[in-house]
Order: C-alpha cells, then structure tokens, then sequence
C-alpha cells in the first residue's frame, strides 16, 4: 500500500518555487532519506504532508486521503526545532500526546523516559538542548502511526545523541508504516535507509532503493551526494 | 477534542494568571484588615493601597496580554507545530483559543469584583454590612421584567463585544503572520483599521442620525455579530490556507 503520494506537487512562497511538480510515491514498510542541501524543498514536503502548508498546485495524499484532521491522526510528525510547549513537563506531555492520539503507547514511552533517567516534573524550559530533543522524539516515536515524518532529527546533535536517535527511531517504529527522514547528514543515517530521494532545487533528482544506487554508482550515498551537490 | 484543546490552553494561562489573582487577593485582604484596625494611615497603608489599585489594573492588563500571547505562541509559534500536528481542525483551534479568552477575562472581572468585596467585607461593621445586604434586596425588589431585560441584554452585549475584543485581536495577530517584517506595526495597524471601519458602519449604517438610536435591539447584537463573523473568517481562512510557520 502506498503512504504517501504526490502528484504534480508544487509549492511556491510569492515568486520564490521551492517545489516543482514532484512526483512521488512511497510505499509502507520503508525507510526513506530525503536528502537535500538547505533550501532543496525538503522541509516545504514534509509540511505538506503535515498540512502545515497548502499545495500551490497538484496533490498530495496520505494513506490515500488528503491531508485533514483525519491524516494528522495517521502522521507523527516530528519538526526541525523545539515545537514542545515549554511550560509543560514530559509527565503533562504524555497526557497530552493520550489525550490526542489514539495510537499513543504511554507504556512505551514511559519506558523510554525512564530509560534515560529524564524528570517527569521538570518543565520543557528547564531541560537541555540534548534531553528536549530525546523527549521530542521519544514522543514522536511512542506512536503507532502510518507515517513519520522526521525533519532533520539528528541536526545539531552531538554523535552520541546521534546513534540514540537513529536506534530510537530504528527500534521503534511500527513495521508497516513508512518513515521520511529528511537530512543532509547523510553518513549518520545511510546505513539505514531502505530507499534515497534527492531532492535538487525543489525537483526530485533522483529517488533509488538503497543497494541499487550504491551499485550502480559504486559510490556510498554520502558520496554520491556530495558528487552531484558539489558547490 | 474541543474540551481538551480548552484544557490545556486553560493550564497554560493559569500558570500565569492564577499567582497574579492570588497577589491581589493577598493585597485585599491585608487592605480590608488595614482599615479595620485603622492602620489607614502612614506610608505603609499608601503603599497597600497603591499596590493594590496597580495589581486590580496590571491583572486586567496581564490577561489581555496572556490571552494574545497564547493564541500567538500557541498556533503561530513553534508551539504551532505540535498545535496543527493534532487531529483537529482550524475552525476547533480557533474557537478553543477564543473561548479560553472569554472564560478568563470573566475570570478576571471576577476576581477585581472579589478584591473589592473582600476590601469592603473585611473594613465595614457588621452594622455597615447589614445596611449593604438589605439596600441590595432592595435594589433587587425594585427591579420589573423590563429592568431585568434590559440587564439581560446588557450582560449578553457586554459579553459580544468581549468576544469581538478577544476575536480582533487574533485577526489581527493572523493577518500580521503574512508579514515578514514590522508585525507588530501590522497588528496594531489592523486594529486600529477594523476599529475605524467599525465606527464608521455603526454610526452610518446601524443608527439612524448622529443623534437618533434606534430602538430594535436585534441591530445592537448585529453590530457585535458582524464583526466577531468577520473576524473570526479572517482568522481561520489566514490559519487554513495560508500558514507557514517559521
């Protein structure tokens, strides 16, 4: 079953284009690397599929509806900054996360939070940039959704915290569903991308299974990304 | 889903408002017990009395600007992010926020009343309270069925055009999202507009000279509806179709 599917998908922002008629379809079961240099368009997709943005032309479809309050239910989302109320404390947000999301699993990230030894009660505020990135994504990741939509989840982490986060997210997501990492770390997360997408100036360059890139360019995908970004 | 958006947005704003309550309730109290003891002289009484009027006039100001700032922080701010990741729809965000903005402005008419009260209960004799309580059942008594709708409708007019304050504010707030730059000139420019244009089309369009009211009442809950209509499209059409947080 397909995830999620773009057509003709086009967003601009005044005159500025930052996606061009993509086409694209991704199937359940994957983990995908959208992978770009900063200002390729991957975040203006990823909102998309949010619905934090609304498609300039074309369509875009998740789990075969367009985005609505419906979809939202299906995607977990996790955004390129601290989108975490601040005056809140990971006890309240796993209420809150129950409260919204039917496919929550408390249980799960309860686990996780006490794993690392992180403070119920301590406000968001009062957390460091590490330990509120890790309660983001334990978050994002103690759902049962058909979608996850990870932008830039391991930019400005340290490598330690890098190797959680992969793990969390490898360890964690639900089988059948489809993951969307957007990066341009490329070397952190190729190990365990089952399919890359290139996304050049708001056009998919290329979107290949892993092995099959790696085979017929003879090149790492970090490598290769290199190759057609180089400035 | 509306109850909970309420919820949480409740538990945010009491986070602020609810310490802000207590101050002026903590300085009523030792204002009423000033005045009963006739400690109401000397530079201490002055500045009870002082800090009592600032947090009566500061609480009322701080709910205005929490009420902004939840609405901004909430869905146009990073906080937007996880707001418009929820399974809930534009129109349910909108009407959480607003009604979040009636309930604690009634809040904190309520607690200026209380503090007054308290200020009163506590100063006057028992002789005094008894004069106060038999002079409202006599107010009470006087009052005929047109006296009591005339309140009625008073109390619900008071409470539209509390609604369409909360409502231009978060129009005002979305229509200054679409700018890059200068959001607060934007915003305070856009409310300075609908304020005009309301003054305009109620002084030419809802009554009937400069001097002449009209009578049907049913135009007074129009001239309030309107504007709460208008903006509250604005706000949602600006939050649905063209948001872009950043």
């Amino acid at each position: 079953m397909e995830t999620l599917v773009c057509e003709g998908l086009s967003k601009s922002y005044g005159s500025k284009l930052a996606l061009n008629r993509i086409d694209l379809r991704l199937e359940e079961g994957r983990i995908v690397g959208l992978l770009g240099p900063n200002g390729s368009g991957k975040t203006t997709l990823i909102k998309l599929a949010s619905r934090l943005l609304v498609p300039s032309e074309g369509r875009i479809t998740i789990c075969g509806e367009e985005p609505s309050e419906i979809t939202k239910a299906l995607i977990s989302y996790l955004p390129d900054r601290n989108f975490l109320p601040d005056w809140m404390n990971s006890e309240e947000l796993l209420q809150m996360y129950g409260d919204f999301f039917g496919d929550f699993d408390e249980v799960k990230a309860l686990e996780m939070l006490n794993n690392l030894n992180i403070d119920m009660k301590m406000p968001i505020k009062k957390m460091s940039k590490g330990t509120r990135d890790k309660v983001q994504l334990i978050l994002t990741m103690s759902r049962h959704a058909k979608l996850y939509l990870l932008d830039e989840p391991i930019a400005g982490v340290d490598p330690a915290s890098r190797d959680y986060i992969l793990n969390t997210i490898i360890n964690n997501y639900d089988e059948e569903a489809t993951v969307l990492i957007s990066t341009h770390l490329i070397s952190d997360v190729e190990s365990v991308l089952d399919e890359a997408i290139f996304l050049k100036e708001g056009e998919i360059f290329l979107h290949k299974n892993s092995d099959e890139l790696r085979e017929e360019t003879g090149k790492s995908i970090d490598e290769y990304f290199r190759e057609v970004f180089r400035c | 889903m509306l109850g909970k958006l309420v919820k949480y947005d409740f538990k945010a704003m009491s986070k602020i408002m609810f310490p802000i309550f207590m101050v002026m309730l903590g300085l009523s109290l030792v204002l009423g017990l000033m005045l009963k003891l006739r400690l109401d002289n000397g530079w201490v009484f002055g500045f009870i009395a002082t800090a009592f009027i600032v947090a009566m006039i500061g609480s009322g100001i701080a709910s205005i600007i929490c009420i902004s700032n939840r609405f901004n922080q909430g869905l146009l701010k990073n906080e937007g992010y996880l707001s418009f990741a929820l399974p809930v729809k534009t129109g349910t965000h909108i009407i959480a926020k607003l009604l979040n903005g009636v309930i604690w402005s009634v809040f904190e008419g309520l607690a200026v009343l209380a503090s007054i009260c308290i200020v009163g209960m506590i100063a006057a004799n028992s002789k005094e309270l008894l004069e106060a309580y038999r002079f409202i059942l006599k107010m009470f008594g006087l009052m005929d069925k047109d006296v009591i709708i005339g309140l009625l409708h008073a109390v619900s007019l008071s409470t539209l055009e509390l609604i369409a304050g909360v409502c231009l504010i978060y129009a005002a707030y979305a229509i200054a999202h679409l700018f890059e730059k200068h959001k607060s000139l934007v915003m305070a420019g856009v409310i300075l507009l609908f304020i005009v244009l309301r003054t305009m089309l109620t002084t030419n369009v809802i009554f009937s000279d400069a001097f002449g009211i009209r009578p049907e009442i049913w135009l007074w809950y129009l001239q309030s509806l309107i504007p709460i209509a208008v903006y509250t499209f604005i706000t949602w059409f600006i939050l649905d179709k063209r948001l872009n947080l950043e």
